[in-house]
């Protein structure tokens, strides 16, 4: 399971002696953690399971009652969540696996021992520290805009046309605008990878009469594979809950085509003022959100197996 | 010989590969600093004579001078969520690798889950809790929010600093009489400030970002810099040079710490998987 590969990598466990404080100590340091976290965190989730079975509108407070599964079966007859599912697993699924692929060239290239290298390495992760707000600002104005856009400028320049992007292709909008930010992200990973490739393995190779592709080959790629998994799986669960972003530059559209699981949410409860569907959305999508979560970990645990 | 040539070409190839790449930011920058037909004109224009009038406007009177009431609202809720989230993620890291215990690989898992939960799981409640409290559009609503976010991360993130420290410390300060509390206090917050302060900055950047929670549980009163650009953007949206200026506002003491832990941010977010 994807816990115990993430424990097997991080090393958790029982790895000292006891010291003579008293054990009760550790209790007394570990409870305010753990109360505060389910407080803030546990408790609503209650919360949220026992509303998803209320009739509850907030424009109509007088009308509170039990409905059983009522919300949940209006929720499975709307084609909006089908859509959000599968667009949550698009725009997750496209963003995470192309940031972590931009990543490994943009690695290789900070990895090169050039003059102005720490410049260099400050100037690429800029666009991770750009918050989703100023990202979808600057993409969807300044840069694809279909009128006074740069990137349309470009085309228009080369004789391709004026494109809208956000309008014609919101999907992969999204997934250029997110994989924009996160390259860097994984990049960082991707070049810890890198400086802690053992020399002794390069060297080995170069004596066989390796070379560079080879060696990147059958050395580095391997090497890198496990902290590509921890890409994909930052990455995932990170990405899962893409919202400023969609919230800001396409509201979920045109139609729902952008419209994921956490949007959806939005939508619910916070356009139709609808409690009772929106906390069942919510349940609905941590339920959705485990088994993807889930089934990407054992899909990526096939392959690292082999 | 061959080998200088192909260094040179790699090296070039960096430096235009990462002006390309950051070039979007760099565009941002000259439309802040045009005038507002200028930022719109086609073909663009290259040379111009910079005017820091977006600036000054967008720093003294977005939305009738927001920008300074979202700057303190940001520095509260990110500086103070991450601060709780030291204060009781800490102590919870040095408890679990003093007194290793079967149970460990539990709890870590189990605060890692409420990070991986998605937050539309819990925001309904959230609101009508804080809405019958009639705490909504309060700053310190969401910093404590915040401080829920942070506290498992934070917790993680120590938990791999604290497991680096030789056990022979902890005996020493027992042996001096300390209690644990005493000997985090004396010995672990000299010892961990790097730590400390990398876990304390990366929580600074993921909350100053955060969008779900602020966006739904404020108006106008308690918004952070995301939503103050957010609406900014709806209000404004014609004026390109005036919000890029107020964006650039906005992510810039962000950006700035980001690429002072940028080394440091690998190891907290990877939870020491990856050390760089």
């Amino acid at each position: 399971m994807a816990t115990q590969v993430v424990a097997h990598r991080m090393k958790i466990g029982p790895s000292r002696q006891r010291l003579g404080w008293r054990t009760k100590s550790k209790w007394r340091l570990l409870f305010p953690a753990l109360l505060f976290v389910g407080i803030m965190t546990q408790v609503p989730f209650l919360i949220t399971l026992w509303y998803s079975l209320l009739h509850w509108n907030f424009l109509d407070p007088t009308r509170i009652f039990f409905t059983g599964l009522q919300n949940y079966q209006y929720i499975f007859e709307d084609p909006t969540f089908l859509h959000a599912i599968g667009n949550t697993v698009i725009l997750t699924g496209g963003s995470v696996v192309l940031a972590i692929l931009v990543g490994i060239p943009l690695a290789l290239l900070m990895d090169l021992d050039i003059v102005g290298k720490q410049v260099l390495r400050l100037l690429i992760i800029t666009p991770f520290f750009v918050m989703s707000s100023v990202n979808a600002v600057l993409w969807k104005d300044l840069m694809f805009d279909p009128n006074f856009g740069f990137v349309d400028w470009l085309l228009r320049a080369v004789g391709l046309g004026t494109i809208d992007f956000m309008t014609n292709d919101p999907r992969r909008s999204i997934i250029f605008m997110t994989v924009w930010q996160w390259a860097p992200f994984m990049m960082l990973i991707t070049l810890s990878g890198l400086q802690s490739l053992p020399i002794e393995s390069l060297e080995a190779v170069r004596v066989d009469g390796a070379n560079k592709w080879q060696e990147f080959v059958h050395i580095v790629l391997p090497h890198l594979r496990k902290y590509m998994e921890i890409e994909l799986f930052l990455g995932i669960i990170l990405q899962i809950q893409m919202f400023g972003r969609i919230y800001i530059s396409t509201q979920g559209g045109p139609g729902d085509q952008t419209t994921n699981l956490a949007y959806y949410a939005y939508l619910q409860g916070f356009t139709q003022w609808n409690v009772g569907e929106a906390a069942a959305v919510g349940i609905l999508t941590v339920i959705v959100t485990t088994i993807i979560t889930t089934f990407l970990f054992r899909l990526i645990m096939r392959f690292s197996v082999e | 010989m061959q080998a200088q040539t192909s260094k040179r070409t790699y090296g070039t190839i960096a430096y235009v590969v990462t002006i390309l790449y950051v070039f979007p930011v760099l565009w941002l920058i000259m439309t802040s600093l045009k005038s507002e037909n200028a930022a719109v004109s086609l073909p663009p224009q290259w040379f111009f004579a910079p005017s820091f009038a977006h600036y000054i406007q967008a720093f003294f009177n977005v939305n009738g001078g927001g920008y300074l009431h979202s700057l303190g609202n940001s520095v509260t809720a990110a500086a103070g969520g991450a601060l709780l989230g030291l204060i009781l993620g800490v102590p919870a890291a040095f408890a679990l690798t003093l007194f290793p215990g079967k149970k460990d690989g539990n709890v870590l898992f189990w605060l890692l889950s409420t990070k991986m939960m998605p937050m539309a799981g819990i925001i309904v409640p959230l609101y009508v809790i804080v809405r019958n409290l009639q705490l909504l559009d309060n700053i310190w609503v969401i910093t404590l929010i915040y401080a829920g976010m942070s506290v498992p991360m934070v917790t993680w993130m120590m938990y791999s600093f604290f497991k680096e420290v030789p056990i022979e410390i902890w005996e020493a300060a027992q042996l001096d009489g300390l209690g644990p509390m005493q000997a985090l206090m004396r010995l672990g917050f000299p010892l961990l400030r790097t730590g400390i302060s990398s876990s304390f900055l990366i929580m600074l950047v993921l909350n100053w970002n955060e969008f779900f929670v602020a966006v739904n549980l404020s108006y106008d009163h308690a918004a952070t810099l995301p939503i103050l650009i957010s609406g900014y953007m709806s209000s404004e949206g014609l004026f390109w040079a005036k919000m890029s200026a107020a964006g650039i506002l906005s992510m810039l003491p962000i950006l700035i710490v980001g690429w002072l832990v940028h080394k440091q941010f690998v190891r907290g977010m990877t939870f020491g998987a990856v050390k760089s």
